[in-house]
């Protein structure tokens, strides 16, 4: 059966590796490290990948990856790119600057965003409204970036098996076009 | 706080270990110790490599290895070797209490992989009891 290429990328703490975990039909591939990045209050950091997988109701396969999301590992995601049909960018709304940050991810994928599908998701923003989702299609907008933009809580299985329902209908729409 | 940094005593060390290979290892060209996440610690270089971009890439490869030895039921990696046309890398985790820490050790066609292979772990314990 066919198997389909999937990224997540975004900032530290954005998500990716929970995002993964949340729809993975087994225990997800993690290779996470010990942060020593004052900057950031997390305990772990991805420095490899994060890898899971998730069969969809036609049987096919959904091969879900996760890149590290600093810059310093910028390596990685050019290697991740490789063959990948779509790209997930989760934005943490509670940094300092969300669309500063989205600008990292369009610039870093830019060849796979013009070429496969994209969707930007954004975190928090229940506790953490601003910037909105009107400010972010705005900005997506300046960018000449036209892709879904949708809220979510990574945590929630439902709401990122939602999520990677939209990249795949982006996917279907760009095939017919 | 989560994080938890190198401190001085643990810099001086890994300096003094990279100054330690640098003199020991034939036809070395560079010796990084670097954080699991990817930081530079200390660091010798010969040519021309960017130690900040190889400190990320460190974290990176000894971090696959580590879950690829885990996946295949192989065991703990002990070490990542790299050969290549001009020489070798050879990567080794250094696993503390406190941070485990990577050691990199890139050299040119002229190095003795025992050598290598043999300093690479001295090294690498070294800075675990450090």
């Amino acid at each position: 059966m066919p198997e389909h290429k999937i990224l997540f990328t975004g900032t530290m703490g954005a998500g990716k590796t929970t995002a993964i975990a949340a729809v993975s039909e087994s225990p997800p591939v993690r290779t996470e490290a010990r942060n020593t990045d004052t900057e950031v209050d997390k305990a772990t950091t991805t420095v490899g990948l994060d890898y899971g997988e998730l069969t969809l109701d036609n049987g096919e396969t959904l091969r879900l990856y996760g890149t590290p999301g600093q810059k310093r590992f910028d390596f990685m995601w050019k290697i991740l790119a490789r063959g990948a049909l779509g790209v997930v960018i989760l934005v943490d709304n509670s940094r300092p600057d969300p669309l500063a940050d989205l600008d990292v991810y369009l610039a870093g994928f830019k060849r796979l965003i013009a070429e496969a599908a994209c969707v930007v998701a954004v975190g928090r923003m229940d506790q953490h409204p601003h910037p909105d989702l009107e400010q972010y299609a705005a900005h997506l907008q300046s960018r000449n970036v036209l892709c879904p933009l949708l809220p979510i809580d990574v945590r929630e299985r439902a709401q990122v098996t939602q999520l990677l329902d939209v990249l795949l209908l982006q996917l279907e729409i760009k095939a017919e076009a | 706080m989560h994080t938890v940094t190198p401190s001085p005593q643990l810099h001086l060390a890994a300096q003094g270990a990279v100054d330690l290979v640098m003199r020991q290892i034939k036809d070395v060209k560079a010796c990084l110790v670097s954080t699991e996440d990817g930081f530079e610690v200390a660091a010798s270089v010969r040519n021309d490599t960017d130690i900040a971009r190889l400190s990320a890439m460190a974290g990176s490869m000894a971090a696959l290895a580590a879950i690829a030895g885990e996946e295949t039921r192989i065991g703990q990696t002990h070490n990542v070797v790299v050969q290549a046309g001009g020489g070798h890398i050879v990567m080794v985790q250094a696993r503390r209490k406190d941070l485990s820490l990577v050691l990199s050790i890139v050299t040119g066609h002229d190095a003795v992989i025992g050598q290598l292979l043999y300093f690479s772990r001295q090294t690498a314990r070294a800075l675990e009891l450090a």
